[in-house]
């Protein structure tokens, strides 16, 4: 199923050799001459039938740059990886991709308007991001949630899932998704590995949406090279002073758009969005005048909610949960509420 | 000449009855003290020698055997000191009276004072049961003597007075103390309108302590965790003099006891988190004695930092949770120690326990998060029905002229709610509804459609697992016996979710 050349590519990329920034004739033109300078063990058929069987195996399939599945928009990046190493629906490769990234300490209330604006996307694109905790788990998780396609770009190869918790999310990226890795998949993560990846999540993508991001934050890396590579970059806003969000306002100071939902994004892509009608909530009386309070503050502490309606608190708890299980309002911890 | 004498020994919480049996005969001078007597009841020999001789009395200068009868039983505690001395001089006719059918206790000084000791409410609670009236105890001791009916207690001062006493000299027994009177002298020190704001946190240890709930409170440090954990005995129902009983016995062996003699108050335990398996349940090489969890008795175990705890030392907890009583296992055979207590704990919500604050900024990765939460096991937190967040406290409601409500009304309303499980569960042999197994949720908490709808998307939209299931129609029992509801409303269970915990 792997023509002799592209053989030759992943031979290459399993011992080590990156073959990064090759132009796809020089690679096909010196897939031998490039062999014979990592002639380590590549040279050896039965070497290379056992290695290809090891990926079989693993239930792992290689597009290499040579491959007509090789994604067009990656490929006219500067240095576009030889080898991807993909779990997963690999025809995911050539949809439509739009990246949500964003830092792993993230507000509670921005990794649930992630969850949100990630299922959304969902409907048109398929979402791109890492799988880091915070941002990157939001978005995949409110993307495949919404029933819609997601690529997860690992750091590491497929052996070595990082972080760990995240092993059961990996799971289903790879069941009802695709989940990509430049890297062999005996390869452990590396701290100097994470920003090179994020060239792919970036070179994958239509635009990016970076939910948050801290001074330094490796999102902000993502939204470099997407700028560098002509894509579009959205960020959410943020309060002055909030520390997760200093990234994101240097960013829109920079020129990159606003975001505050949805339409944001389909109108800088000039797409259409059609507003699903909003579902009739069914909310009674109470619930009704809780979410009012939590909508206009933005943010609100629950005896503070009950003393503006006069009641005592534990009357309105039942309102509170209704609107959580609702998915209305989200808690953000020491009995604030924020609406979603 | 040859003596006997009824002292008592102490096996977990009960009392055994020890003969002290003396022979004094012609021979060499010597002392020899036999019937498996520990470190304490044989260096008891110097005490005993130099009080009598300090007393005026006569040390015999004859062949002393003395034996502790049942002979295969240790004997622990300095508590036979004075029946070693009196048992000497009777032996040695220094006493001439009839001493069958008195029980005596006391440790001697070399001065032949008598000190109070350990376990002598458990001691004569057990004696009494055995039908023994008349008992010679030191003078430390009579208060706590003084609250058992139905005997007659003398409490010497010293070794003379004892046998004055016993002679029948000198007569005037310790008077019989009421429960009432200590009650009225103790007090907790603290009270529910102690707490500023925490309203949430508030009403979730009334719920808590009316169905008997053990409660969880995260939050960051500093925001009145442990005050307010300190005012849940506050609002508990005052002990009957039963219960008292009870827990004076546990006390009295643990040799806690303060002046007063009995323990009026409900208890309140803080150990500290580097506390052993052992110090928490109960145990020891030789004597068994009970543990943080059995001081704890019908009071608040109170673990302030719960995940700095270690793992063996919290997952000792999950049998005695359940039973209400914990049994220690030693080589020397196994004693039950009652350990029915609320359990109150505290966390920070993560490491740098600003997680949630509104003010402050956390700086804590998810991975790190999850880790300190995962200390905890679910085992133990599925025996924690109430799991609540404390606010970060407000500056304005810290500096509030608004009156809290103090814990005298909340005890009413707490009261009430207990009373209403009474009556459900007289049948059942059970008494609140944290005690509630499946079966009982199957007769008591039937829900209506109209809940079981609420439940149900409550379930799916929040993934609760399944085990939190039968802990939130509990606890939405009790808010609905709060609320004087015999039905369950989908608001007690929509309340009841809110309490369910793991939502940060």
């Amino acid at each position: 199923m792997y023509t002799e050349e592209e053989i030759n590519l992943i031979m290459l990329s399993l011992s080590g050799g990156s073959g990064r920034g090759v132009s796809v004739p020089d690679l096909q033109k010196a897939s031998d001459n490039l062999i014979k300078t990592h002639r380590h063990g590549v040279y050896n058929k039965v070497k290379r039938a056992d290695a290809l069987k090891m990926l079989e195996e693993k239930g792992i399939e290689c597009v290499t740059r040579l491959s007509p599945a090789y994604p067009e928009a990656l490929a006219n990046i500067d240095s576009p990886p030889a080898v991807l190493y993909c779990k997963g629906d690999t025809g995911l490769l050539k949809s439509d991709c739009f990246s949500v990234v964003g830092s792993r300490r993230t507000l509670p209330k921005a990794l649930a308007a992630c969850a949100k604006i990630a299922g959304e996307l969902s409907k048109v694109f398929t979402v791109v991001s890492g799988l880091a905790d915070g941002a990157d788990t939001s978005a995949l998780e409110g993307a495949l949630g919404a029933g819609g396609k997601v690529i997860s770009v690992l750091a590491s190869g497929f052996d070595y899932i990082y972080p760990q918790c995240n092993r059961q999310l990996f799971e289903s990226v790879a069941t009802h998704g695709l989940a990509v890795s430049e890297y062999p998949p005996d390869t452990p993560p590396r701290p100097y590995y994470f920003p090179v990846r994020n060239r792919i999540i970036a070179g994958l993508s239509k635009g990016v949406l970076v939910v948050s991001a801290g001074e330094k934050s490796g999102a902000l890396i993502t939204a470099d090279y997407s700028a560098e590579y002509g894509r579009d970059v959205y960020a959410f806003p943020y309060s002055a002073g909030i520390a997760s969000g200093k990234g994101c306002n240097a960013l829109i100071k920079k020129g990159a758009y606003l975001t505050e939902n949805i339409l944001d994004i389909f109108e800088g892509l000039g797409l259409d969005f059609n507003t699903p009608a909003e579902k009739t909530l069914n909310l009674n009386e109470n619930e009704s005048a809780v979410l009012e309070i939590i909508r206009s503050e933005g943010e609100a502490f629950l005896p503070a909610v009950a003393q503006k309606l006069g009641k005592p608190h534990y009357e309105i708890i039942p309102a509170v949960t209704a609107l959580q299980i609702k998915k209305l309002i989200i808690n953000l911890g020491g009995n604030r509420y924020s609406a979603v | 000449m040859f003596s006997r004498i009824t002292s008592f020994a102490l096996n977990g919480l009960e009392g055994v009855p020890v003969e002290v049996e003396t022979d004094i005969n012609k021979g060499m001078v010597s002392y020899d003290l036999v019937g498996l007597p520990d470190a304490a009841v044989k260096e008891s020999k110097e005490r005993v020698r130099s009080a009598i001789k300090n007393s005026a009395l006569d040390f015999p200068i004859n062949k002393v055997t003395i034996n502790l009868a049942p002979a295969d039983l240790k004997k622990e505690g300095s508590h036979f000191d004075l029946p070693l001395a009196i048992s000497i001089l009777k032996a040695s006719g220094q006493i001439l009276a009839d001493t069958d059918g008195i029980v005596i206790l006391g440790e001697l000084a070399l001065d032949g004072s008598l000190r109070p000791v350990s376990g002598i409410l458990p001691i004569l609670i057990s004696a009494r049961d055995k039908g023994f009236k008349k008992f010679i105890v030191p003078a430390g001791n009579a208060n706590e003597a003084g609250y058992i009916e139905g005997i007659t207690v003398y409490a010497p001062s010293d070794l003379k007075q004892a046998v004055a006493v016993i002679a029948g000299e000198s007569s005037s027994p310790v008077v019989p103390k009421t429960f009432a009177s200590a009650r009225g002298r103790q007090s907790y020190g603290y009270d529910m309108s102690l707490v500023k704001g925490q309203k949430v946190a508030k009403r979730a240890v009334e719920i808590a302590v009316a169905g008997g709930h053990n409660i969880l409170l995260a939050g960051p440090p500093g925001t009145g965790k442990t005050l307010l954990a300190r005012c849940i005995p506050t609002i508990m129902p005052d002990l009957t003099f039963d219960e008292a009983l009870e827990v004076t016995k546990i006390h009295s062996v643990a040799g806690e006891l303060s002046e007063d003699g009995i323990v009026s108050l409900r208890p309140f335990r803080t150990p500290h988190h580097t506390a052993t398996t052992v110090s928490l349940c109960g145990g020891g090489s030789v004597k068994i004695r009970p543990g943080e969890i059995s001081k704890a008795h019908k009071g608040v175990l109170f673990m302030d930092e719960l995940p700095e705890y270690s793992r063996s030392a919290l997952e000792s907890l999950r049998q005695p949770l359940e039973d209400k009583v914990i049994t220690v296992t030693r080589a020397g055979g196994a004693i039950t120690f009652p350990a029915d207590f609320i359990l109150c704990a505290s966390m920070n919500p993560c490491p740098c326990g600003n997680y949630g604050s509104a003010y402050l900024q956390c700086t804590c990765t998810p991975a790190q998060i999850h880790r300190y939460r995962n200390r905890v096991s679910g085992p133990l937190l599925d025996r924690i029905d109430l799991q609540v967040e404390v606010d970060g406290v407000m500056y304005d409601d810290l500096v509030s002229e608004d009156a809290e409500e103090p814990s005298a009304t909340v005890k009413e309303r707490i009261e009430k709610a207990r009373e209403i499980q009474r009556e459900r569960f007289k049948e059942d042999g059970i008494s609140v509804n944290a005690e509630m197994g499946e079966k009982h949720i199957k007769k008591y908490c039937r829900l209506t459609r109209e809940s079981e709808d609420v439940l149900k998307s409550a379930f799916e939209s929040l993934r609760l697992s399944a085990r939190a299931r039968s802990r939130i129609i509990k606890v939405a029992r009790t808010i609905a016996d709060l609320d004087y509801s015999a039905e369950i409303s989908p608001a007690h269970i929509l309340e009841a979710v809110s309490y369910r915990g793991g939502a940060v």
